[in-house]
């Protein structure tokens, strides 16, 4: 249930990003009408590695921030075995299979591996992002 | 059996008998401080620091284990990034997967774990610093600037957008005392620097970082000369010329700074009273400065006024123009300070010209129509008395004899007094008085001994009427009695005020009478009342003057200094002192000495209880214009031309 509803939720951040008519710049132009600002393929580009940068720095600071006041001893045992629900890789087992279910232990654990998928999630868009644009809008930042 | 036993133990010892070397062997210690880095996001290496080996050879082994397997790998590179490091080149680097990386240590007596680390290549990315730094100097309008080009690092992918590095540069110059100056230039490879020093050398660095990672080494550093500014040295010239002529303006202020000093603030006069102190002032108390104001000698004791300045009064009485004696009431005869005849406070009237002139000028009038007044008005019949008296009194008061204090605001300057007595239209009096006075003249020249030092001249009062001369005369013996009053002036601005066209030069001697003039007092139109004496009195003769009934013309004597003096007092009747040989008594001169502080000051220097002459010698006016007192002595205008 929760995977589920965090990969709606990054679809849809996904689709934000890609999605022109989201930005909250100018108006798009359908017929190229006069007075209609219509923006460049590489501003447009720019503008979504702008916004997936802004993501995954707060995401980062979610994380860190996470990991500074709900995780002071450092659980090893949570922290290796990633099990992003992202990930083609379907784990047999994983840490939080020990600890009971429930338990408040266990959600904290949870939530920690969650910030933790999304902050690298966020960083594989913006990277994503970057190297579309440069694939795409060769330009002199690429 | 015990050969093989021996060679066993022997083969056995050292593994038994470790400790008995000297050396413990024990446990590798455990590696630390893993350290990873990735310098392009496609290899990485990973770097421990070994404890201690234990005594015993140790190895050292990293194994690793990817997110979400189980699988333990061992590191696939031990050499290619030198010693206890680990090299994972790009088959083996997986992005976006936690590695768990651990390093064992082993020796003979066991193996020891190292703590595992967590890492994800994307974070731990430190790129190596740009290549081909390039510093060029350029000009803008003039002034020039830095332009600073790289590239990034070989390795680093940036144009796929792999990466995307951030650049920062470092400027300093080379000195010893600089700093290095920090700009961030963002992801472009070029940047300006302004604000050069001319002929300066600069270093400059360069260093990168990954969006997420972190700052790489520094660049080699590349140096750059900015050229000189050629119009540095002229402003250098001018600046020196300048300066040079400021320093010789200041020089030149320093001299002149006295007169320009004098210029630019003139000084304030203070204020000039003799007895007042400042700083007692200053000080606030009162008490101590009005003290100090009330001179010691005063009224002088000392008898030795010779160097006084006014030693008579000489007071000229035409022969037709008798002088009426007026007995009237005390009051109306003294000349009248404006407003302060009542007050009594100082006694010191002041010689209002204006009020005189005027007062003169209705005296004139009023004695020719009312003659019979209550006897206070001038008994004469012409004006020339009258006009006499006026001037008599004008000169009673002369701009010179200031009191201390503030009454003497009253007194009016007399010189233009002066002028306005010719103006005044002759007098029906008959021109023989005119034609006396004009004879007369003041002595000064037949009766003074030559040589004599007549600073103060006779002034004639140049009076078309019949007028009482006046001339003060110092230092003059005066051989005769005579009616004339000299006034001299002690200025020469009263000569000439006196001395104007009307007045021929010639007439500046007075002629004498020999009349003596007895001077009651002061009428109420302000006239110097002289009585005249019978002739029987003149010359050479005591003066002893009885007192008359108010008596204040009572002429008190004539001191060395040819001073007459005049006595006001009834009681105090005193003889005439005859002063010298052969000084007759001089009517003229008015000293009228009374106790009171209102007494009109007399004209002869102080003698014994006579006051009212101020120290410098002055006569006092104020205290000669009061109601209460007559004013019958003349003021010794050239008594200042003495001590001039």
């Amino acid at each position: 249930h929760r995977r589920c509803s965090c990969s709606v939720a990054l679809l849809q951040t996904t689709v934000l990003y890609i999605n022109p008519t989201r930005l909250d710049a100018a108006p798009l132009c359908t017929n190229a009408e006069a007075g209609c600002h219509v923006l460049s393929l590489a501003n447009l580009f720019d503008r979504v590695i702008q916004h997936s940068a802004r993501m995954h720095g707060i995401s980062n600071d979610l994380h860190s921030e996470f990991e500074l006041y709900f995780l002071p001893s450092k659980n090893q045992v949570g922290r290796v075995s990633r099990n992003c629900h992202t990930n083609s890789v379907s784990s047999l087992m994983s840490p939080e299979a020990f600890l009971a279910p429930g338990s408040a232990e266990w959600r904290l654990m949870k939530d920690y591996e969650l910030l933790y998928c999304f902050r690298r999630d966020s960083n594989k868009v913006q990277n994503y992002l970057k190297i579309l644009k440069c694939r795409i809008v060769p330009e002199d930042g690429c | 059996m015990t050969k093989v036993g021996e060679v066993l133990l022997l083969l056995l010892l050292p593994a038994f008998v470790p400790h008995t070397d000297g050396t413990r062997y024990s446990l590798p210690g455990k590696p630390t401080e893993i350290k990873c880095r990735s310098p392009e996001k496609e290899t990485f290496t990973c770097w421990w620091k070994p404890g201690s080996d234990g005594g015993l050879p140790t190895t050292y082994a990293l194994y690793y284990r990817k997110e979400g397997s189980d699988v333990v790998h061992e590191c696939p590179d031990y050499h290619t990034a030198g010693k206890n490091s680990c090299f994972f080149n790009k088959n083996d680097t997986v992005i976006w997967v936690s590695y768990n990386i651990t390093v064992v240590a082993t020796n003979a007596l066991g193996k020891t774990y190292s703590d595992p680390v967590d890492i994800d290549v994307v974070y731990i990315v430190k790129p190596h610093p740009p290549e081909k730094l390039e510093v060029t100097v350029m000009k803008d309008q003039g002034w020039p600037f830095l332009r600073v080009s790289w590239e990034p690092p070989r390795k680093a992918d940036t144009r796929s957008g792999w990466i995307t590095l951030i650049y920062e540069l470092r400027v300093k110059l080379e000195e010893e005392e600089s700093e290095w100056e920090n700009h961030v230039a963002g992801q472009q490879k070029m940047f300006n620097i302004f604000s050069l020093r001319s002929g300066g050398t600069y270093l400059i660095q360069v260093r990168c970082k990954p969006d997420h990672g972190f700052w790489s080494e520094w660049s080699s550093t590349s140096y750059v000369k900015v050229p000189e500014c050629k119009t540095s040295s002229v402003w250098i010239l001018i600046l020196v010329f300048s300066a040079f002529i400021l320093l010789i303006l200041i020089w030149l202020i320093h001299m002149n700074s006295h007169s320009l000093k004098h210029c630019m603030l003139p000084p304030v006069p203070g204020p000039k009273i003799k007895g007042f102190d400042k700083q007692l002032l200053k000080s606030g108390k009162s008490d101590e400065v009005f003290s100090a104001l009330v001179v010691s000698d005063f009224p002088p004791t000392t008898s030795n006024y010779e160097d006084l300045l006014v030693e008579y009064l000489e007071v000229y009485v035409p022969e037709q123009q008798e002088l009426m004696v007026d007995e009237g009431k005390d009051h109306d005869g003294c000349l009248k300070s404006i407003g302060s005849a009542s007050d009594s406070d100082s006694g010191r009237g002041s010689c209002d010209s204006d009020n005189l002139l005027m007062d003169k000028s209705g005296a004139a009038k009023e004695e020719q129509q009312q003659q019979n007044q209550e006897g206070d008005q001038i008994g004469t019949e012409t004006q020339g008395p009258k006009e006499a008296w006026e001037k008599e009194t004008m000169l009673c008061a002369n701009e010179d004899v200031v009191s201390p204090d503030a009454s003497s605001k009253k007194v009016k300057t007399w010189p233009s007094v002066f002028s306005p007595v010719t103006p005044y239209s002759p007098s029906p009096l008959d021109p023989h008085n005119s034609l006396e006075m004009h004879k007369q003249n003041c002595l000064s020249d037949t009766q003074f001994p030559p040589g004599s030092p007549s600073s103060d001249h006779c002034i004639k009062k140049a009076l078309q009427s019949s007028y009482w001369e006046v001339c003060f005369n110092n230092n003059q013996p005066y051989p005769q009695t005579d009616v004339h009053q000299q006034l001299q002036a002690h200025s020469d601005r009263n000569i000439s005020a006196i001395n104007d066209g009307n007045v021929p030069s010639n007439l500046l001697l007075p002629t004498r009478m020999t009349e003596y003039v007895e001077v009651q007092r002061l009428n109420e139109e302000n006239k110097v009342l002289l009585h005249p004496i019978p002739s029987g009195h003149s010359r050479e003769k005591a003066c002893s003057w009885v007192g008359h009934r108010d008596n204040y013309s009572k002429v008190k004597g004539v001191n060395s200094d040819n001073v007459l003096l005049l006595q006001r007092d009834v009681v105090e009747e005193e003889s005439m002192e005859m002063a010298g040989a052969a000084e007759s008594c001089y009517t003229s001169s008015i000293a009228i000495n009374t106790p009171k502080p209102t007494t009109c000051s007399h004209i002869a220097l102080p003698v014994q209880e006579e006051r009212v002459l101020a120290v410098s010698g002055y006569v006092d006016t104020a205290t000669m214009f009061s109601l209460d007192t007559y004013v019958n002595e003349m003021k010794p205008v050239a008594s200042k031309a003495n001590t001039v």
